[in-house]
């Protein structure tokens, strides 16, 4: 799998800058560190290209010369955006039945952005898993789900395995959030193998409260050789922090979603595979549902955030 | 060990001994009152005096030998000093101290003697006890296992079990026993039952631990207790056993109206039958009782996108080829076998498998598709937007062109294939698959006789599994 690096300064003792490389996952919990011996100014998130090239040069002038040639790049991209912002061409004709494909598999690289977590990575569990491209030319999630539980004394139950987008990046990599306001439903094209997934949308916010909130809806595969499209309205998501679902429901904040996410854990041990041919937004106009589930007040302190 | 005993001892026989040292002290005391006529309320023994109601060591004549009058103190009544002989109290303090010193030495003694008791016991404990356990015991955390070691394991033994316990009566041992009892419940096959479950809640003593404000609920009442069946609910939660309304009256006896695991039964209350009919596909109730029910139930979900889809049971014995007895499941719509019928015949057609499907969280099948390649100079037919007015054909002007005449792809012409026909078998061998085919000749596909059929371990659809895998379930 592709590795995105974030690089960080470190102090030694001696007084030398000395770099480490994290190799981030996930969900930030599967962290390894490795020595990377080389200076460097900037403080960002990598391509391994880059890091190749900083390894095969030894000569410091030329190291920050490359540093550079990044700044070029992210230039680029800040020019177009403040041409797209005088140019004030918002996406205002949207066609309902008509797909926008957020994520189609294209290219290689377009599948490989995407981050793998498992239990297994985690050390908490033996699952494993992959995000490929499948024979007939498509993505194909699949691995081995197991729900056996390792003897650390300390978990109870473990089976999981889940893929993640790569979050928005703005220029100079900063962060930014999917807007999807102006449509009802997600759809998919997919072809599973009968098991069900669950979709995550990512609403994390600046404060560390809000970093694990995660509105979900599951995914269910029919089976066979057909290929099924499944369209999910926003309505129906499932509020939910730290993997536990919320008294207090609240609709998804359709711009501020960061993470986009599938993840499988329908606790059956055994082989899995979802090919997926794309990823989409589609607008309804007779789909007036705003929330799906309830908003009424219970009795006082029957709930946790009374 | 004895040490403590021993200071006891010497504390409480020594120190009366010394009350009357105490008692000579307070003499002194009242005698240096007198030498330096400190007659204020501020000093020791009219403090004493006053708050115990006595007066004097031994008399209240003492006061009118040393001081010459008796202090305020002695007075029976607000009166300021000299008190009279007639207001003051008779009662001398010598014995009320004794007691106080006495009362003060015994509970020394008394909690020396705890201590000993205390720190005895634990060394018997940790010297006698473990030495009688064995190795498995140490080490186990549940106490109450030895219930469930039943000779026969169904569910009426465990009911057994289960009134066994609660007729008892015991004070104590409610939530090991349903701890053991959560654990051990796959061993007796009553996992999904919802009677069962109903029966260890049931256990709990009632009202005892019904919480009366809401302050206990913030601290979590009998916290173990309440852990305990938590745990109780998750396990129903996964084993997918949909809670009813007797439970929550139960847990209403038994916790209160506003405690965890009742506020956890109504959030299992809300969610669950939600989320239990989201699936469009949902898995079939009650479970099949078998591999064809399997293969039947699978093949009708995996061929759903087309509603003409007939579903055929075959047997190998009409077969007179086969070599092997099985059954054979087979899923094909008219559709598919005109399609067959336009194949054209120097192209071969594939049969790949098997695939691995999920029917439900127990059932899995592994079936095998009759798959051709698409053809490669096949158009797809133009898509005109009906709602779009500038589209609208007038067939009398614009007479229809050739373009017009294509007939849309189905259902079973994607881009990676034309799917035939989909199948399972008993054993998912090479040879129940050729009798497949051949029954497929014998039912409407006569075309087949003319095409060549290529085996193949790979396939564009997805994984294949080469092996002869048996599909689960109980073979019939």
């Amino acid at each position: 799998m592709y590795e995105t690096h974030v690089l960080f300064l470190m102090l030694k003792d001696d007084g030398y800058h000395k770099r480490l490389r994290m190799i981030y996952s996930d969900m930030h919990r599967g962290l390894k560190f490795e020595d990377f011996d080389y200076l460097d100014v900037l403080w960002h998130e990598y391509h391994h290209q880059y890091q190749t090239l900083y390894k095969q040069s030894k000569n410091s002038i030329l190291k920050a010369r490359k540093e550079f040639e990044v700044l070029k790049d992210e230039f680029k991209i800040w020019n177009e955006e403040v041409k797209e912002y005088f140019r004030m061409d918002p996406e205002y004709r949207i066609i309902p039945g008509e797909i926008k494909k957020v994520f189609d598999f294209s290219t290689d690289e377009k599948i490989e952005n995407w981050a793998i977590t498992s239990d297994q990575e985690m050390g908490k569990g033996y699952s494993n898993c992959t995000f490929t491209r499948s024979a007939a030319g498509h993505a194909l999630f699949s691995g081995n789900l197991s729900t056996k539980v390792p003897n650390d004394g300390k978990t109870v139950r473990s089976g999981f395995c889940s893929i993640r987008a790569p979050r928005p990046l703005k220029s100079f990599q900063r962060k930014s959030t999917y807007d999807w306001t102006q449509y009802t439903h997600l759809v998919f094209k997919v072809r599973g193998d009968g098991r069900s997934y669950l979709i995550n949308l990512g609403t994390e916010g600046y404060f560390d409260v809000n970093w694990y909130n995660m509105y979900s809806y599951g995914l269910f595969t029919r089976g066979g050789p057909y290929w099924q499209i499944s369209k999910i309205p926003f309505s129906k998501f499932i509020f939910g922090s730290h993997g536990y679902i919320q008294d207090d429901q609240y609709p998804v904040s359709q711009d501020e979603i960061t993470t986009f996410g599938i993840t499988i854990c329908d606790d059956i041990d055994g082989e899995f595979q979802l090919e997926i041919d794309y990823i989409g937004l589609e607008i309804n106009g007779r789909h007036r549902e705003l929330h799906a589930y309830e908003g009424y007040n219970m009795d006082k302190f029957m709930l946790s955030n009374d | 060990m004895f040490a403590q005993l021993f200071i006891g001892y010497v504390i409480y026989h020594n120190v009366p001994a010394d009350g009357k040292e105490l008692g000579n002290i307070l003499v002194e005391q009242i005698q240096n009152a007198t030498t330096e006529k400190t007659t204020s309320d501020d000093a020791f023994i009219h403090k004493f005096q006053r708050d115990n109601k006595c007066c004097g060591f031994d008399s209240f004549l003492e006061w009118q030998s040393t001081l010459g009058y008796i202090p305020g103190s002695c007075c029976n009544q607000p009166v300021k000093e000299p008190c009279y002989v007639l207001f003051a109290i008779k009662q001398p303090c010598k014995e009320i101290l004794k007691k106080k010193i006495d009362n003060g030495l015994r509970i020394l003694l008394i909690i020396c003697i705890g201590i000993f008791t205390l720190t005895y016991n634990l060394r018997c404990i940790a010297s006698t006890s473990i030495m009688k356990q064995t190795e498995a015991d140490r080490h186990s955390l549940i106490i109450k296992d030895h219930f469930f070691d039943q000779e026969e394991k169904n569910k009426e033994t465990f009911l057994n079990v289960v009134d066994f316990f609660s007729k008892k009566n015991y004070k104590t041992g409610h939530v090991e026993f349903i701890y053991a009892a959560l654990k051990r419940m796959k061993e007796f096959g009553v996992d999904e039952d919802l009677e069962v479950y109903k029966k260890l809640i049931d256990v709990m003593p009632k009202g005892k631990m019904v919480t009366s404000n809401s302050l206990l609920n913030v601290t979590m009442y009998y916290p173990k207790h309440q852990f305990c069946i938590v745990e109780l609910l998750m396990q129903m939660e996964e084993k997918r056993v949909m809670p009813d309304k007797e439970i929550q009256e139960l847990l209403i006896r038994i916790f209160g109206r506003q405690a965890t695991p009742t506020v956890r039964l109504l959030r299992m209350m809300y969610w669950l039958p939600k989320l239990k009919y989201a699936s469009p596909w949902p898995p079939p109730e009650p479970r099949p009782k078998n591999a064809v029910e399997v293969a039947k139930l699978g093949v009708k979900r995996m061929c759903s996108m087309d509603l003409e889809t007939e579903i055929n049971l075959f047997n190998t014995v009409d077969d007179e080829l086969s070599t092997e007895y099985t059954w054979i499941v087979n899923g094909q719509s008219p559709m598919q076998r005109k399609l067959l019928e336009y194949h054209p015949e120097n192209l071969p057609i594939y049969v790949e498998g098997g695939f691995k499907m999920y029917l439900g969280r127990k059932d899995t099948l592994t079936y095998f598709i009759l798959r051709a390649d698409p053809p490669k100079n096949r158009r797809r037919k133009k898509f005109n937007d009906p709602d779009v007015i500038k589209n609208l054909k007038i067939p009398f002007f614009d007479p229809p062109t050739p373009e017009d005449l294509i007939p849309d792809f189905s259902v079973h012409e994607q881009r990676d294939g034309i799917i035939y026909a989909v199948g399972v078998t008993g054993t998912s061998s090479k040879n129940s698959l050729l009798s497949w085919i051949r029954f497929l000749e014998k039912n409407g596909n006569s075309k087949l006789k003319k095409i060549s059929i290529v085996f193949k371990d790979t396939s564009p659809l997805g994984k294949v599994q080469c092996d002869n895998l048996i599909i689960s379930g109980e073979e019939n």
